[in-house]
C-alpha cells in the first residue's frame, strides 16, 4: 500500500499478496484532482484470453481463475521479460515494496507532470504489467501491457500451441465518486451528422462501441455543475479497435448496481463475461444508485512464432482514457514547460 | 478487545507511505510488527476458529486492507486482513481485523481465489516434489537448488485431478545471479499433498499442459 501525491493528483495504490483480492493486480483508491474525489477505486482485475481453436483453451487469469487460467502473480519490475518456466528466482517479488514502481515526472514541453504507478505482473506465459497515469490536466491513463512467451514455448519451438492467435480481453473496474458522490449518472454519446447527442443509460446493462457513432461514456455527477452550468463529469474513451468476438467477451462497457467497495470484484466470472449481466446485474434501474462500471481493453494478438514473438513477446501496451468534462471551470493552466511558458 | 495499533503508528504508517520509495523499509518493518498481533488476533477468534473447524490450515499473511475509502489516509488505514488458506475444504479465510478496536470487523470465505504461494507453501511443494527424486533432494536439502512458484494453470481446468485444489507449479533453480533451471515444471497439489502424474502435451485446450514434467 502506498499514496502518492504529485501533478495535482494524490492516489493510493495496493498490490494485494494474500488476501481476497489477491491475484488480481493492482488497485488504485482514492484518486484525488484538484483535492476532488475521481475515482473511489480502479482495478484491471481479471483477463479472458480465448484462443482460436474449437478445443481452447479459453483462459481466465487474473482474480479468480477458470478454464485453465491462473492468478496473477506480482514479478519484480526488472524481471526478465520471460514466461514463468524461464523466470529466474530473482524475477518473483515477495511483497508490495518489490513489485510496484511509483514514477512521478515532472512537466515538458507536450505533457503535463504526471504520476504513474505500475507493476508486472506473471500470467504463466505471458506478463501483463498494470499501469495507470495521472496527468496534471486531470487526465488518467490506464494501461495495460503484454510481454513474455507465446502459449506452447515451454514446449519448444514446434509446438502447435505458437501458432494459435488469440483475444486479450482486460477487464477494467470503476467506481467513481465525483466530488464525493455515491450515485451518478451514466451516457452515452452518440455521433450523427453534425450532432453529438447524450443518452443517459438507465438500467443496469452492457453496451458496445459503434465506431461510426465515435462511441463514448461518461460519468456525472448527479446535480452538480461547473460555473458555466455544465454537469461535473468525466468521459470515459475506449481506444480499443478490436470489437467484442462475442463467445467469450461479448461487450465493451457493463453498468451495474454496486453492491460494496469491495464487493464484485471479478472473482466470481468465469472464462465468459456472461457474469457481468446475469449475476452481478440484473436489469435493475440505475437511478440513485452508486454505479460500477466494467470497461474491456482488446488486443487481437495475432502472433508471430517465427518473426517478432519468435523468442518473447515485445512489451506493447494498451488502454483507455478517463478525461475531465466539466469537471473544471476553466483550462488548467501552467501544464507545460514551454518558453515563454503556456498560460 | 485492544487496539492493535497506537494512533501515533497509525501517523506513522500514513507518514512511511506517503514518503514512497523512501518510507518503504519503514513503512515495511511496521507493517512486519502489525502483521504478528493481527495475525494472532484472527487466530484467537471464535469466528474464524470455527470457519476452520480443526481442519488442516494455513495463514498465508496479513496486509493493510481498505476496509472504507477516505479522502484521508488516516481514515483508510484502520483495518488489517490476515488470510488462512483451508487446505481440506479449499477455501481461502479472510478476516477482517479492525487495528485501532481490535476487533475482528468479519471473516469471509472465498473459493477459487489463488493468491500466489507463500514461502511455506513453497518449501512443503518442493519436499513433496522432491521426495521420490534423491539427487535434487540432495541440492534442495543442502540449498544448492531455489524453487520458483506459480499457482497451476491446472487448478482451474474443470475435470482436472487439481480442480479447485490449492496447486502449484514449481521450477527449480540453482543458486546465484547466473543460476540455471534443473528441475521442473512439477505440479504438486497441496490441498493433497501429493505430486501430481505428467500428463503429456496435448493438443489445444487439453487438461494438463505441461504438468509435472521434471
Amino acid at each position: 500500500m502506498g499514496w502518492v501525491s504529485h501533478a495535482d493528483w494524490e492516489f493510493g495504490w495496493e498490490l494485494p499478496f494474500t488476501g481476497g483480492l489477491a491475484g488480481g493486480g493492482l488497485l488504485i483508491d482514492c484518486a484525488i484532482y484538484k483535492r476532488r474525489l475521481v475515482l473511489l477505486r480502479g482495478s484491471a482485475p481479471f483477463a479472458i484470453v480465448p484462443y482460436h481453436d474449437p478445443g481452447g483453451p479459453f483462459f481466465k487469469d487474473g482474480l479468480g481463475p477458470a478454464g485453465g487460467g491462473v492468478a496473477f502473480t506480482p514479478l519484480k519490475p526488472d524481471a526478465p521479460d520471460l514466461g514463468a518456466w524461464n523466470t529466474p528466482p530473482g524475477g518473483f517479488a515477495a511483497n508490495e515494496t518489490q513489485a510496484v514502481v511509483v514514477e512521478t515526472l515532472a512537466a515538458d514541453g507536450i505533457e503535463p507532470a504526471k504520476a504513474i504507478v505500475w507493476a508486472k505482473l506473471n500470467v504463466y506465459n505471458y506478463q501483463y504489467i498494470h499501469r495507470w497515469e495521472f496527468h496534471a490536466d486531470g487526465r488518467i491513463e490506464a494501461m495495460i501491457g503484454v510481454g513474455g512467451e507465446l502459449l506452447g514455448s515451454q514446449y519448444g519451438p514446434g509446438s502447435p500451441y505458437r501458432k494459435l492467435n488469440h483475444i486479450h480481453n482486460f477487464y477494467f473496474r470503476l467506481d467513481f465518486a465525483l466530488d464525493g458522490s455515491s450515485t451518478h449518472v451514466v451516457e452515452e454519446m452518440t455521433h450523427a451528422g453534425n450532432t453529438d447527442t447524450w443518452t443517459a443509460i438507465t438500467n443496469e446493462t452492457k453496451r458496445s462501441v459503434v465506431p461510426s457513432q465515435f462511441t463514448r461514456w461518461r460519468v456525472r455527477h448527479p446535480s452538480k455543475t461547473n460555473l458555466a452550468g455544465q454537469p461535473v463529469s468525466y468521459e470515459i474513451i475506449p481506444e480499443s479497435v478490436d470489437p467484442p468476438a462475442g463467445t467469450y467477451s461479448t461487450g465493451d462497457l457493463w453498468t451495474v448496481i454496486k453492491k460494496g467497495f469491495s464487493s464484485e470484484m471479478g472473482a466470481e466470472v468465469k472464462n465468459t463475461d456472461a457474469f457481468l449481466q446475469a449475476g452481478y446485474g440484473a436489469g435493475k434501474p440505475l437511478a440513485g444508485n452508486g454505479v460500477i462500471l466494467w470497461h474491456v481493453v482488446r488486443e487481437h494478438h495475432k502472433v508471430e512464432p517465427d518473426a517478432e514473438d519468435k523468442i518473447t513477446v515485445p512489451y506493447h501496451f494498451g488502454g483507455f482514457t478517463i478525461r475531465p468534462r466539466g469537471f473544471l471551470d476553466t483550462t488548467p493552466q501552467k501544464l507545460y514547460k514551454t518558453v515563454p511558458p503556456s498560460p | 478487545m485492544t487496539t492493535l495499533v497506537s494512533r501515533s503508528e497509525r501517523v506513522s504508517l500514513v507518514r512511511f507511505a506517503q514518503q514512497q520509495a523512501k518510507g518503504r523499509r519503514a513503512l515495511d518493518a511496521l507493517v512486519a510488527k502489525l502483521r504478528r498481533r493481527v495475525t494472532d488476533t484472527a487466530g484467537r477468534s471464535p469466528e474464524v476458529l470455527g470457519m476452520l473447524g480443526g481442519r488442516r490450515h494455513r495463514v498465508l499473511g496479513a496486509e493493510l486492507h481498505v476496509e472504507e475509502p477516505g479522502k484521508n489516509l488516516l481514515h483508510a488505514i484502520r483495518h488489517a486482513e490476515v488470510s488462512t488458506y483451508d487446505y481440506d475444504r479449499d477455501v481461502l479465510v479472510s478476516t477482517i481485523v479492525d487495528l485501532a478496536s481490535g476487533d475482528v470487523v468479519r471473516a469471509v470465505e472465498h473459493r477459487g481465489v489463488q493468491p500466489p504461494p507463500t514461502r511455506e507453501e513453497v518449501d512443503e511443494a518442493a519436499a513433496l516434489a522432491t521426495a521420490e527424486q534423491a539427487a535434487l533432494a540432495r541440492r534442495w536439502r543442502a540449498r544448492q537448488v531455489i524453487a520458483t512458484a506459480i499457482p497451476a494453470r491446472e487448478a482451474s481446468i474443470e475435470g482436472h485431478a487439481c480442480y479447485g485444489h490449492r496447486a502449484i507449479t514449481l521450477y527449480f533453480w540453482t543458486r546465484g545471479p547466473r543460476g540455471s533451471r534443473v528441475g521442473g515444471p512439477v505440479l504438486v497439489d497441496l490441498s493433497r499433498q501429493r505430486v501430481v502424474p505428467p500428463e503429456p502435451e496435448g493438443a489445444p485446450g487439453t487438461a494438463g499442459m505441461d504438468a509435472g514434467k521434471a
